[in-house]
C-alpha cells in the first residue's frame, strides 16, 4: 500500500528530531575529523585546509588494535548472550507455568533497571584482585591481576549489560513462532530437543539476527564496562575516543575514531544480515 | 495382538484446569480401522482428550492405552500417533518432501525407505510432483492434504485429526470431506476426527462421540444418534429438532406411548427406555424433516398423530421448504418438506400436521437454551 501525501506528514516531527540531533552533530564531528590538529590548543584547524591526517594516522597497528579488541570481545560476547539468552527466553514463552514466566520477566526487567554502575562494581569487587572470589581465575590458568582476567571480567560485565535485552528480544522471537510446530514435530517422533533445534532454532534465526546485532550494538559502543573492569589493560574505542577527546584534546583525531567506528559497524550489521539472509532463505521469508 | 483388540482404549479420564472439570470420566475406544469423530460444542473437552491422547497433557486419572500398551504417562514421541493440526503446522522452512520425510528420519528409516514411502503417501494425497515447494507457495487444501501425507507416513497406530477442516472455505470443506474419508480408508488408519461441525462428523464417522461439558454424551454411528438421541442435549446438538416438553402418561396397547405436553396436548410417542435407572423423559423431539404438512382435512394412510396449526412463514429454499408453524396452543414448529412442485398453503393458511408416533422420540434432560 503506498502511503497517502498526507501520511507523509506524519514523519515531519520525527524527521526533525532526527535531523536535528543525529544528522547535523554528525556531520559537524565528521568535518572535524578532517581538520587539522595542532598540539596543546583545542579542537581542530578551522582556518587550515582540510587534511586526511587523522584517518592515516589510525591505520597504525596501535591503533588498529583498539578496533580488533572491540569487535572481537564485542561478537563474542553478543553470541554468549545468544548462547545464554534463548534457554531462558525459550522458557519464558514457552512454560504453562505463569509464575515461572512472570519471575523470569521480573528478574530480566529488575536487571535493566540496576544502575550498570553499581552492577560493575559489585563484579569487581567480587572477582577482581581483592575480592573473595577471586580464584575463580585460577580456574582459568591465571591470577585475578592478570590481563587475561581482566579480559573475562570485561566480558562478564558486558554480558551482565546486554543478557537481559537480549533475552526479552528472544521471547518475543519464541513467542511467534507457533508452539504447535513443536507439537507436530514431537508427535512425528522428535524429542523436545529436537524439536527446538531442528524447528524453533532455525526459525528464530532472523530474531536471533536482531537479539545479536542489538548486543553487538551495545558491546561495541560500550564505554564503562571496559573503563571499570579492564583496568587499563582492555581498553575499547569509546575509552579510546573519550581519551583523544577530553584528556588531550584532540577532537579532529576523536572525531575520526568516531566516524571510522559508525561506518564499521554499518558495515559489519548489513554484511552479516546480507550472509544470514543467504544463508537462510527461508528465514527471510517466515515470521 | 488380537484383532479384536482396540487399537486406542481410553478409560475413565479426567482433568481438571483450576476449578473446573475440563474431562469427567471419559471412556471410549477405537476399533482397527474405525474412523471415529469426537464431536461437541467448544470447550466441551474434545481438544482436551485429544491432547491427552497425543501425551501433551495428563490425565488427572483414567487410562490411555495404544496398541494394549498403557501411554498414559508417555510422551508425545513414545507414541505412534499421526497429528494433523487445524493450522497443519507444516514445518515453513522445510520443502514438502522434507516435511512428510521428517517423521520417518526421526524413526530412523532408511533414505531410500524414505523417499519411497514419501511418494506413495503424496500419490495417495494426490500430491505428486510438489515435492519440492515449501508450504507458503501451496493453497490451504494442498497444505491440508500435505499435513495428512506427513502424518500418514510413518504409518501411525492413530492418526487425530484436529478440526481437519475448519480453515478451509466451505466448498472446499465440503469437497475435501470426501477425500479425506476416501485417503484414511485407503490407508487403512483408525482414526479420531475432533470437530464441532455435526455435518462432518455424519460425514465422515462410522461412529460418533458426543461430547458436553466433560461428559460423553452418547457414543453411537450417526444414525442412532440422530435417531435415538439419549437426551435432549444429543437430539438438539446433532440437527434441528421440535421440542415438546411433558411426561409419558402410559404405555399403550399399540406399541407406542401416550405422551402429555405441559399445556395438555396428547401425543402417542415411540416406548421411552425401558432400562432399569433410565431417566424419566422430560419431552419429546421431533425432527423438523418428520413433519408431514397437509391440507387440512385430507385423509392419510398409515398411523400418525394429527395437529392442527397455521403457517406463520414459509421458507423456499430451493430443493426443499421450511415452513414455520404455530400450533393452537401457541407453540412453534418447523416442518421441512421436499418442494416437489405441489401447489403451497400460503401464510396465515390452516394446515394439517402430521407426525408417526415412530418419530416423536423421547428424551431426559432439559433443552439447552
Amino acid at each position: 500500500m503506498r502511503p497517502t501525501p498526507a501520511a507523509w506528514l506524519l514523519l515531519v516531527p520525527g524527521g526533525l528530531l532526527l535531523g536535528g540531533l543525529m544528522v547535523a552533530p554528525l556531520g559537524l564531528l565528521a568535518l572535524e575529523s578532517l581538520r587539522e590538529f595542532v598540539g596543546g590548543r583545542v579542537g581542530g584547524q578551522a582556518d587550515r585546509p582540510l587534511t586526511l591526517a587523522n584517518y592515516a594516522e589510525l591505520l597504525n597497528p596501535a591503533y588498529a588494535l583498539y578496533f580488533w579488541e572491540t569487535f572481537r570481545i564485542g561478537a563474542l560476547v553478543s553470541l554468549l548472550a545468544l548462547i545464554f539468552a534463548f534457554p531462558i527466553a525459550y522458557v519464558a514463552a514457552r512454560t504453562p507455568r505463569r509464575g515461572l514466566r512472570k519471575g523470569i520477566l521480573g528478574l530480566l526487567i529488575a536487571m535493566l533497571f540496576l544502575s550498570v554502575v553499581a552492577r560493575l562494581y559489585a563484579i569487581l569487587m567480587a572477582y577482581g584482585p581483592t575480592g573473595p572470589l577471586k580464584g575463580i581465575a585460577q580456574l582459568f590458568g591465571t591470577s585475578a591481576s592478570s590481563a587475561a582476567f581482566a579480559e573475562v571480567q570485561v566480558m562478564v560485565g558486558l554480558l551482565h549489560f546486554v543478557l537481559p535485552i537480549v533475552a526479552l528480544t528472544l521471547i518475543g522471537t519464541v513467542q511467534n513462532i507457533n508452539p504447535r510446530l513443536e507439537e507436530a514435530a514431537m508427535a512425528l517422533g522428535a524429542p523436545r530437543w529436537r524439536a527446538v533445534t531442528g524447528v524453533v532454532l532455525p526459525l528464530a534465526v532472523p530474531g536471533l539476527l536482531s537479539a545479536f546485532l542489538i548486543a553487538f550494538a551495545m558491546c561495541i559502543s560500550n564505554f564503562v564496562v571496559p573503563l571499570i573492569l579492564g583496568r587499563g589493560v582492555v581498553l575499547f574505542v569509546s575509552n579510546l575516543m573519550y581519551i583523544r577527546f577530553s584528556e588531550i584534546a584532540n577532537f579532529p583525531s576523536g572525531a575520526a575514531i568516531g566516524i571510522i567506528m559508525l561506518v564499521l559497524s554499518f558495515g559489519i550489521v548489513f554484511g552479516l544480515t546480507a550472509v544470514i539472509r543467504r544463508l537462510w532463505p527461508a528465514a527471510g521469508g517466515v515470521r | 495382538m488380537t484383532a479384536s483388540q482396540p487399537v486406542v482404549d481410553i478409560q475413565n479420564i479426567s482433568k481438571r484446569y483450576g476449578r473446573t472439570a475440563a474431562l469427567d470420566r471419559v471412556s471410549f475406544e477405537l476399533k482397527r480401522g474405525e474412523c471415529v469423530a469426537l464431536l461437541g460444542p467448544s470447550g466441551c473437552g474434545k481438544t482436551t482428550t485429544l491432547r491427552i491422547l497425543a501425551g501433551f497433557e495428563r490425565p488427572d486419572a483414567g487410562v490411555v492405552a495404544i496398541d494394549g500398551r498403557d501411554m498414559s504417562n508417555a510422551r508425545p514421541y513414545e507414541r505412534n500417533i499421526g497429528l494433523v493440526f487445524q493450522d497443519y503446522a507444516l514445518f515453513p522452512h522445510m520443502t514438502v518432501a522434507e516435511n512428510v520425510e521428517y517423521g520417518m528420519k526421526r524413526r530412523g528409516v532408511p533414505k531410500a525407505e524414505r523417499e519411497r514411502r514419501r511418494r506413495e503417501v503424496l500419490r495417495l494425497v494426490r500430491l505428486d510432483g510438489l515435492d519440492e515447494r515449501r508450504p507458503s507457495q501451496l493453497s490451504g487444501g494442498q497444505q491440508q492434504r500435505v499435513a495428512m501425507a506427513r502424518a500418514l507416513a510413518p504409518n501411525p497406530s492413530v492418526m487425530l485429526l484436529d478440526e481437519p477442516l475448519s480453515n478451509l472455505d466451505a466448498r472446499l470443506r465440503h469437497d475435501l470431506r470426501h477425500e479425506l474419508r476416501e485417503i484414511l480408508s485407503a490407508a487403512g488408519t483408525t482414526t479420531l476426527i475432533v470437530t464441532h461441525d455435526q455435518e462432518e462428523a455424519i460425514a465422515m464417522a462410522d461412529r460418533i462421540v458426543l461430547m458436553n461439558h466433560g461428559r460423553i454424551q452418547q457414543i453411537g454411528p450417526p444414525r442412532s444418534l440422530y435417531e435415538r438421541p439419549e437426551n435432549a442435549f444429543v437430539a438438539s446438538f446433532l440437527g434441528r429438532c421440535n421440542w415438546f416438553d411433558g411426561v409419558v402418561e402410559s404405555a399403550l396397547p399399540d406399541g407406542s406411548a401416550l405422551f402429555r405436553t405441559t399445556e395438555g396436548l396428547a401425543l402417542r410417542v415411540r416406548l421411552p427406555d425401558p432400562r432399569v435407572g433410565a431417566p424419566a423423559p422430560s419431552g419429546v423431539a421431533v425432527r423438523p424433516e418428520r413433519l408431514h404438512v397437509v391440507e387440512a382435512g385430507t385423509e392419510l394412510d398409515g398411523d400418525f398423530n394429527r395437529l392442527p396449526a397455521t403457517v406463520t412463514r414459509l421458507h423456499y429454499l430451493g430443493a426443499d421448504l421450511r415452513f414455520d408453524l404455530t400450533l393452537p396452543e401457541g407453540r412453534r414448529l418447523e416442518a421441512v418438506v421436499k418442494a416437489d412442485g405441489r401447489p403451497l398453503p400460503a401464510p396465515g393458511d390452516t394446515v394439517a400436521v402430521a407426525v408417526a408416533p415412530a418419530d416423536c422420540v423421547p428424551v431426559a434432560g432439559d433443552l439447552p437454551q
